[in-house]
């Protein structure tokens, strides 16, 4: 664990030890120490609209159901039978007032309770043998949404999601709120790529640099209205709470048309100045800059961009949600949604569609030019050379610290954090510098839970009689 | 003043809701719908879809009410005997088990 320290020091100075992206011991930490305890995003909302509508997702080895139940509440259901602990449902999605475990039939109502155990009298005894009654599947220690996303944390004591993610949900409304009805979800696209997690995650949060050299093709075949890449230096990139993104620089303009030059209709632009704060306009009316990748940490990413559809001149945006879902050190399972304004008109909803499609998603053209990198950067993560070399990961700050240009003042930029223009690895920074503080706090025993436990003399650990 | 029955508020609240819930499930529904009817009920029944799944949508005209029922719950009904029909019809227009049996 010294070593372990060491690593985390040269982290918080913007220094980052390159086998971090693929050494078995540091995932075993991640696993042990940062998703135990983060809030981590599991679905929305807009994904199970009706009683009995479920999706199955996972954090790391955990499945869960999330399910609507017949009361409309919405809940995480740790996918494991209490009799010998396999998995309720295994089908992604559907709709069912109940679940039957295929093993030995034992049937839950979609709400988690246990309803019915085959022979109950004969191989149990009954109640008296197994008290059925108050049994059910473990709910997920912690549950929490904001504007329909839903999130669970492993640890009980999580603090609310709200003030977990902090000055961030300022940001997150741009993308899941821009009217009164939020969003709703296609997808998601599930696929997996020989990268390590933490790549993507720091990519989305601030990596406005590469895409000038890795997406120069997008913008030849001239899928953007901006002529060059390298337009993305006079945005800026934003942290504020427990996440930050990019922006682009919009032409000069009224609130109204810099949301129209990105492609938004009139009916979807009164729509946004009717739900989103004065500040919220100012970022975008104001102040010119208009949000484009994002993440949340720990693994929660977004993007808004604005392509050209229909061999036209006109661009119209898309939003995409992802989640960067570790499976190993070297491998990550993308679960990537479509996300568009539920009272988008009928249309825009299409072209948006396309639009993702075209850009994000397993076939998307970004898509393929960013994995290519980050596979290769993990495979070579893995080797002993790695671990001699610290990469420089300090764009935007000089060797003492100061940095290369100064931060926008609220005249500026009327979002919460900390906003610079051009190039940096502020967020970079910011995220892994959070993954280095979950990393270095001990994990404390998790409760145990015991399915009709009897008492055991002399039992280890805290055990909570369900 | 108008003069109102402890509780009405509450039930007419209960009933906007599930006539709200009844239009949203209608909203998707795939298929006709079949009517079948003796001289005591009448009942109407249609497949609806929600996002990830199907239900079927029974209601009887004459009361109002509804339930939507998932394929596991109709597959159960085909394990019943007249026992448990009578028992329900037996109890009109209440449910055979009571809110304060349920988790147990």
């Amino acid at each position: 664990m010294t070593e372990q320290s060491h690593l985390l020091e040269d982290v918080r100075r913007g220094m980052i030890p390159a086998h971090i992206y693929n050494d078995e011991e540091v995932f075993r930490l991640e696993r042990e120490r940062l998703f135990s305890r983060a809030w981590v995003f599991v679905g929305h909302e807009s994904e199970i609209p009706q009683p009995g509508d479920y999706v199955v997702r996972r954090v790391l080895e955990d499945s869960f159901i999330v399910a609507r139940g017949e009361d409309h509440e919405v809940r995480a259901l740790f996918n494991m039978c209490l009799h010998r602990g396999m998995q309720v449902c295994r089908a992604e999605m559907g709709n069912a007032s109940h679940f039957r475990c295929p093993y030995h039939g034992w049937s839950y109502r979609n709400d988690g309770r246990l309803v019915g155990l085959p022979f109950h009298k004969e191989a149990y005894g009954g109640e008296a043998g197994f008290r059925r009654k108050g049994q059910t599947l473990l709910p997920a220690p912690a549950l929490d949404t904001y504007n329909g996303l839903i999130f669970v944390s492993m640890d009980p004591d999580a603090p609310p999601l709200r003030e977990y993610l902090g000055d961030f949900a300022f940001y997150l409304d741009y993308y899941t709120k821009q009217s009164p009805s939020g969003i709703e979800l296609r997808g998601p696209q599930r696929w997996r790529i020989k990268a390590n997690w933490k790549i993507g995650a720091e990519n989305f949060a601030g990596d406005m640099y590469h895409t000038p050299q890795t997406h120069t093709s997008v913008v030849e075949i001239g899928l953007f209205r901006e002529p060059k890449a390298e337009k993305r230096k006079d945005g800026c990139t934003y942290w504020a709470g427990n996440g930050g993104g990019t922006t682009y620089k919009l032409p000069p303009g009224t609130l109204e048309e810099r949301l129209r030059y990105v492609g938004y209709p009139d009916v979807m632009v009164e729509r946004m100045k009717r739900t989103w704060s004065r500040e919220q306009l100012d970022v975008v009316g104001r102040d010119g800059f208009m949000v484009s990748a994002a993440s949340a940490f720990p693994n929660l990413s977004f993007v808004h961009n604005w392509p050209r559809v229909e061999d036209s001149e006109d661009v119209l945006p898309f939003i995409s949600i992802r989640t960067w879902q570790p499976v190993g050190p070297d491998e990550t399972e993308v679960l990537s949604w479509f996300a568009v304004d539920a009272e988008a008109p009928e249309e825009f909803k299409a072209l948006s569609y396309k639009a993702y499609l075209m850009c994000f998603g397993s076939t998307g053209m970004f898509e393929q030019d960013d994995v290519e990198n980050w596979v290769s950067l993990t495979n070579t993560a893995a080797g002993s050379m790695a671990r001699r070399l610290a990469l420089n990961s300090r764009m935007g700050l000089l060797e003492d610290d100061a940095t290369v240009v100064p931060p926008l003042s609220a005249g500026q930029f009327s979002g919460p954090g900390e906003a610079y223009v051009g190039y940096g690895e502020y967020n970079q920074r910011h995220l892994l510098r959070r993954w280095a503080d979950y990393l270095e706090r001990p994990a404390s025993p998790a409760e145990r839970i015991q399915v009709n436990g009897v008492e055991a003399a002399g039992a280890a650990g805290k055990v909570v009689r369900a | 003043m108008t003069v109102r029955w402890d509780g009405e508020d509450e039930d007419a609240r209960a009933a906007a809701r599930a006539a709200a819930e009844r239009r949203a499930l209608l909203d998707h529904q795939h298929g006709p719908e079949i009517v079948l009817a003796n001289e005591f009920a009448e009942i109407r029944v249609c497949r609806v879809e929600t996002r990830n799944g199907s239900r079927l949508l029974i209601e009887s005209p004459k009361s109002g009410q509804w339930v939507a029922l998932c394929p596991f719950e109709l597959e159960a009904l085909t394990w019943q005997n007249p026992r448990t029909f009578s028992a329900m019809i037996g109890r009109p227009f209440g449910p055979l088990l009571g809110h304060d049996e349920e988790d147990t």
